[in-house]
C-alpha cells in the first residue's frame, strides 16, 4: 500500500538547508487538531525483569516535524524506539498512527504503518552496490524470478536524486565514505515511502562536512513531508535542526517543548534531574607532586591534542560523551594504541609505552571499560585472575607460588570485600560488581602509581559502586594518582577532585569538582563554545 | 575527490591487486608455454580442460557453501564417496540413471547433515564438516573394501566423463552449463542475492528480516547436490573409483580455486565464474609443470603455496574494506 504524503501541511521554504526554528505545524486551519498528530504513544510501560525501563510514556509526534528525542544513556530512548519499531513489545500502552491504534508485534508491522528506522551502526553488505543493498529483503523480480535490476536501480536513483547524493545507484558500498553510506541507508529507508523516519544517533561517526550534508538531506526530506524523529546527544545539532524536543530521564518523559521556546540550560537540567541519589565516600587526600604529565597527545582519529596533569593523591575525572576520545587517550597512554605525537612524563621522567607490559612496569594500572572482554578471564578462578597482572611477583623461577597467591587473595578479598565462595570460584560465576572488584584487586598487589578506571561502575549495583569509590579514595590516600572516566557526571562530581571535560578528542574545559554544576559539564561535553560558556559561567556565578 | 584517492600509492597497489590475478595467471601460463611449446597445443589444451573439470566442479560446490557463509572440509571425501557408490552400483548392474540419482541423493543428504550440525547443533563449520569428512572416509573404505572399483566402459555412462563433442570434452561442457546456471542463480535471483548477503554480512541480512539459517541450509544442500553429481562424473572420467578415500588433494585444490577466484573482484567477492577460471588455471598449472619436468609429488607443494597465496590475497582485500576474517 503506497503512502500518500499529507498535502494539507505547507512549509515555509526558508531557503535550502535552513530550518525554521519555530513549530511549523500551525497552518493547518480547519483540519481537526488530532489529524496533525502522526504518531502518538499513550501510557507506554515496559520493564525488563524488575528493571522499569519505560513508565507512563506519552509522546505526540506532529506531522512533518523534526522531533528530537533527548536523554542520557539509559534514559530509555532506545527502548522506546525499539517499541515504536516493533522490535520489543510493550507491557502496556497504546501506539496510534494517524489516530488509529496500531499493533506493533514485529518490525514488519511498523514498516507497514509507514515507520522506518536508520540504525546507529549501518549494516550494509560491502560488496553489494547501493541498489542491491537498498532492496535486500524486498527485491523486485521480473520474468522467471530474474531480478529486475533496471527497475530497482531507477527507483534508487530517484531517491538518490531526491536527497541530492553525489554517487550513483551502482556504486559498491565498500567504495563509499561513511557519510555516503549513511545516505545509502537513508535511501534504503526511503524506498518504503515512510511517513516517519527515525534517525538513531546518525552523526556519531560522521565528520563535520558529512554532518552538514546530512542536515541538508534532513531538510530535503522535511520538504517532502517526511516526519523525522532525531535521536542525538549533541545539543547543538538538536537546536539547529529540530522543531520540538522531548526529554527522557529515568524512564519517564520529562516534557516536550517547541525547540524555539527552550534553551540548552533548561533541556540539560531536565536531562539530569536535580538530586544526588547516591552516597559518595569522598575524603580529602594530600595532594603531592605531579605524577603524570601528558602534553599534546595525538593518537588515531579520536585523540587530537590532549594535555593534562595528574597529581599524587588526586582523583581526576574525565567527562565527555561517547566518542569524545577518553578511552582512546588512555589506551594510547597505556601503549595499546599508537601515539602519533605528544609527550608523556611519569614523575618527571619522559616515558613512552610501546606495550601494556611496559606501561605496567612504569607503574600504570588500567581497569578497562569492557570488563567481560578485556578485564577478566571468566573461565579461570579468582586466584588465577588476581595474579594475571603480577605473576612476575608471585612466581618463583617461572612457577606460580600458590601459597603466596593465597595470602594475597585473602588480603585483597578483605580490603575489597569480594563476595565469593573462595579462591577457586570461577570469576564468570560472580556478580558484575564482584567481577569488577576482582579486576581492581588484580592491580592492588603491584607497585602502581597511576590508576586508570575506565567506566568501572557500569552494570554494577549501588552497593558495589560505593565499594569501588571507597577503593579509589583509599588509593588516592596512599598517594596514587587516579584517572576516573565516567559518563555519569554525578559520580564524577561526587568522587573527583578535578573534572576535565573532553569533546572531539581534546580536553575542552577543566573544573574544580566541588564547584562545578552538572549543566556546565554537559554543556561543554556536548560541544559548547567559549563565548556562551563564559556567559553561562557568569550567570551561575 | 575520487581521482585523488586513486592516485595515492596504496590505491595503486590495490588496483594492481585487483587486476593482478588475471595478469599473473596469463604470465605464469605463458612462461610455462615458452619452456615447453607442447603446452599450447590444442590437444593439450583440451586435455587440460578435461583434467580440470572434476576439480572445477568440486570448487563450484565449495563456492556455493562459502557464498552462504559456511565451510566444507569434506568436499573431497564426499566426491570420493559418491564416486565409489556409483562404481559399485554400476558393477552390480545398475543403469546410468540409477547411478546418477543415487549419487546426487547421497550428496544432498550429506549436505543436509552438515547443515543440521552447523545450524541446529551449532557446531563450528570447520569441526562439523571435518567430522563428517572422517565418517565419509570410513564409509567409503568399508564400501570398497580398500580396493579400487573398476568399471567397464558403459556407452551411455562413459560419455559423461570421456565423451567429446567435436573436439571439446563433454565433461567440460557440463562444467560450463553448471557455471552458467549457478551464476544466474547467485547473481540474478532473489534467493541467490540473499544467500550472498547472509554469507557476507549476516547481521545486515537479519536486520532486513532475512532468515540467514535458511540460506545457509540451502547453500549446503546446493553444494551437496553438485558434489554428489561430481562423484558420478569422476567415476565416469576415471573408469571407476580409486581406493583413496580422503579426497584431501581435491579439497586443497578446490579451496585454492574458490579463493583464487574471489581475488578477481576488487572486494574479494566469491564468484562462480572466477572459480571456474581459477580451477582451470590450477589444472593448467599442474599440467604445465609436469610438461616442464616437475614431478607429481612436488606439485602438491606448489598447490599448497597457491592456496596460501590466494587466501592471503582475499584477506588483504577484505581488510581493505574493513573486514578482518574470511571464515
Amino acid at each position: 500500500m503506497p503512502y500518500r504524503r499529507v498535502i494539507e501541511v505547507t512549509f515555509e521554504a526558508a531557503g535550502a538547508g535552513s530550518f525554521p526554528a519555530v513549530s511549523i505545524c500551525g497552518k493547518v486551519g480547519e483540519i481537526m487538531a488530532d489529524s496533525r498528530i502522526l504518531l502518538e504513544c499513550r501510557e507506554i510501560y515496559k520493564s525488563f525483569d524488575k528493571n522499569k525501563v519505560l513508565q507512563d510514556i506519552n509522546l505526540k509526534i506532529k506531522r512533518g516535524e523534526v522531533h528530537a528525542l533527548l536523554g542520557q544513556n539509559g534514559a530509555g530512548k532506545s527502548t522506546l524506539v525499539k517499541i515504536i519499531t516493533g522490535v520489543y513489545s510493550m507491557d502496556s500502552g497504546q501506539i496510534l498512527v494517524d489516530g488509529q491504534p496500531v499493533k506493533m508485534n514485529s518490525p514488519k508491522d511498523s514498516e507497514r504503518a509507514g515507520i522506518s528506522i536508520i540504525h546507529q551502526d549501518q549494516q550494509l553488505v560491502p560488496f553489494f552496490d547501493v541498489t542491491r543493498n537498498a532492496f535486500l529483503g524486498s527485491e523486485m523480480t521480473g520474468k522467471c524470478g530474474k531480478l529486475d535490476f533496471k527497475k530497482m536501480r531507477s527507483l534508487v536513483q530517484e531517491k538518490l536524486k531526491l536527497i541530492d547524493s553525489d554517487f550513483t545507484a551502482d556504486r559498491q558500498i565498500s567504495t563509499l565514505s561513511v557519510g555516503q553510506r549513511e545516505q545509502a541507508a537513508i535511501v534504503t529507508a526511503l524506498l518504503q515511502n515512510p511517513k516517519l523516519l527515525i534517525l538513531d544517533e546518525p552523526t556519531a561517526s560522521l565528520s563535520n562536512r558529512e554532518i552538514e550534508k546530512l542536515f541538508e538531506v534532513i531538510g530535503k526530506l522535511k520538504e517532502e513531508g517526511v516526519t523525522i524523529i532525531y535521536i542525538s546527544h549533541h545539543l547543538d545539532e538538536i537546536f539547529r535542526i529540530t522543531d520540538s524536543i522531548t526529554v527522557l530521564r529515568d524512564s519517564r518523559v520529562q516534557g516536550t517543548f517547541p525547540t524555539g521556546q527552550t534553551d540548552h540550560k533548561e533541556v540539560v537540567s531536565l536531562m539530569i534531574g536535580k538530586e544526588l541519589k547516591e552516597f559518595y565516600p569522598k575524603e580529602e587526600a594530600v595532594k603531592g607532586d605531579v605524577v603524570l604529565e601528558v602534553d599534546d597527545l595525538y593518537s588515531g582519529e579520536l585523540v587530537r591534542g590532549v594535555s593534562f596533569r595528574l597529581h599524587s593523591g588526586e582523583i581526576l575525572g574525565l567527562a565527555g560523551l561517547v566518542g569524545a576520545g577518553r578511552t582512546e587517550t588512555m589506551l594510547a597512554m597505556y601503549g595499546v594504541e599508537k601515539v602519533k605525537s605528544g609527550s608523556m612524563k611519569i614523575e618527571g621522567q619522559p616515558f613512552a609505552a610501546n606495550s601494556p607490559l611496559q606501561a605496567c612496569k612504569e607503574g600504570i594500572a588500567f581497569i578497562p571499560e569492557d570488563r567481560r572482554n578485556e578485564g577478566i578471564v571468566a573461565q579461570m578462578d579468582i586466584g588465577e585472575n588476581l595474579s594475571l597482572s603480577s605473576t612476575r611477583l608471585w612466581a618463583k623461577r617461572g612457577l606460580i607460588d600458590r601459597r603466596r597467591e593465597s595470602t594475597f587473595f585473602e588480603d585483597i578479598r578483605k580490603t575489597l570485600n569480594i563476595v565469593c565462595t573462595g579462591k577457586k570460584q570461577l570469576v564468570g560465576e560472580l556478580s558484575g560488581g564482584n567481577q569488577q572488584k576482582v579486576v581492581i584487586g588484580r592491580w592492588m598487589v603491584g607497585d602502581f602509581k597511576i590508576f586508570v578506571f575506565d567506566q568501572p561502575t557500569t552494570g554494577v549495583d549501588i552497593g558495589a559502586k560505593t565499594e569501588i569509590y571507597k577503593q579509589m579514595v583509599s588509593l588516592a590516600k596512599q598517594g596514587c594518582g587516579i584517572i576516573f572516566i565516567s559518563s555519569e557526571n554525578e559520580e564524577l562530581m561526587g568522587i573527583c577532585d578535578r573534572i576535565a571535560v573532553m569533546a572531539k578528542g581534546r580536553i575542552v574545559k577543566e573544573f574544580d569538582a566541588a564547584q562545578v554544576k552538572e549543566q556546565d559539564i554537559l554543556y561543554w561535553a556536548a560541544g559548547g563554545d567559549e563565548d556562551n560558556g563564559g556567559k553561562e559561567a557568569k550567570c551561575v556565578g | 575527490m575520487l581521482d585523488k584517492k586513486r592516485l595515492r600509492p596504496a590505491k595503486v597497489g590495490t588496483l594492481l591487486l585487483g587486476k593482478g590475478t588475471g595478469v599473473g595467471m596469463v604470465i605464469i601460463l605463458c612462461l610455462l608455454g615458452l619452456r615447453a611449446p607442447l603446452f599450447f597445443d590444442i590437444t593439450n589444451i583440451m586435455t587440460i580442460l578435461k583434467q580440470g573439470s572434476v576439480l572445477t566442479m568440486i570448487a563450484l560446490g565449495l563456492t556455493a557453501v562459502l557464498i552462504g557463509g559456511g565451510f566444507d572440509m569434506g568436499a573431497g571425501a564426499l566426491v570420493q564417496l559418491t564416486c565409489n557408490l556409483t562404481a559399485g552400483l554400476l558393477i552390480a548392474g545398475a543403469g546410468t540413471a540409477a547411478a546418477l540419482t543415487s549419487g546426487i541423493t547421497v550428496g544432498i543428504g550429506v549436505g543436509a547433515v552438515n547443515a543440521f550440525l552447523v545450524i541446529v547443533m551449532k557446531i563450528p563449520t570447520f569441526v562439523a564438516t571435518l567430522g563428517t569428512m572422517f565418517i565419509m572416509q570410513g564409509i567409503t573404505s568399508w564400501y570398497n573394501g580398500g580396493k579400487a572399483l573398476t568399471i567397464n566402459s558403459i556407452p551411455g555412462f562413459a560419455v559423461l566423463g570421456q565423451g567429446r563433442i567435436a573436439i571439446i570434452p563433454v565433461i567440460f561442457l557440463i562444467v560450463i552449463v553448471v557455471c552458467i546456471l549457478m551464476n544466474y542463480f547467485f547473481k540474478h535471483t532473489k534467493t541467490g542475492l540473499r544467500m550472498y548477503a547472509s554469507g557476507e554480512n549476516p547481521a545486515a541480512a537479519r536486520l532486513r528480516g532475512l532468515n540467514t539459517r535458511r540460506y545457509l541450509l540451502l547453500s549446503y544442500v546446493i553444494s551437496g547436490l553438485i558434489l554428489g553429481f561430481t562423484g558420478v562424473l569422476q567415476c565416469s572420467y576415471n573408469y571407476g573409483a580409486s581406493a583413496i578415500t580422503s579426497g584431501m588433494d581435491f579439497l586443497i585444490q578446490a579451496l585454492s580455486a574458490a579463493y583464487l577466484g574471489s581475488t578477481f573482484s576488487k572486494t574479494g567477492e566469491l564468484s562462480v565464474i572466477g572459480t571456474v577460471i581459477s580451477g582451470m588455471f590450477i589444472a593448467a598449472l599442474s599440467n604445465g609443470l609436469i610438461i616442464n619436468g616437475i614431478s607429481n609429488q612436488q606439485i602438491s607443494g606448489v598447490l599448497g603455496i597457491i592456496l596460501i597465496l590466494s587466501i592471503l590475497l582475499t584477506v588483504i582485500k577484505k581488510r581493505e574494506i574493513g573486514q578482518v576474517t574470511i571464515f
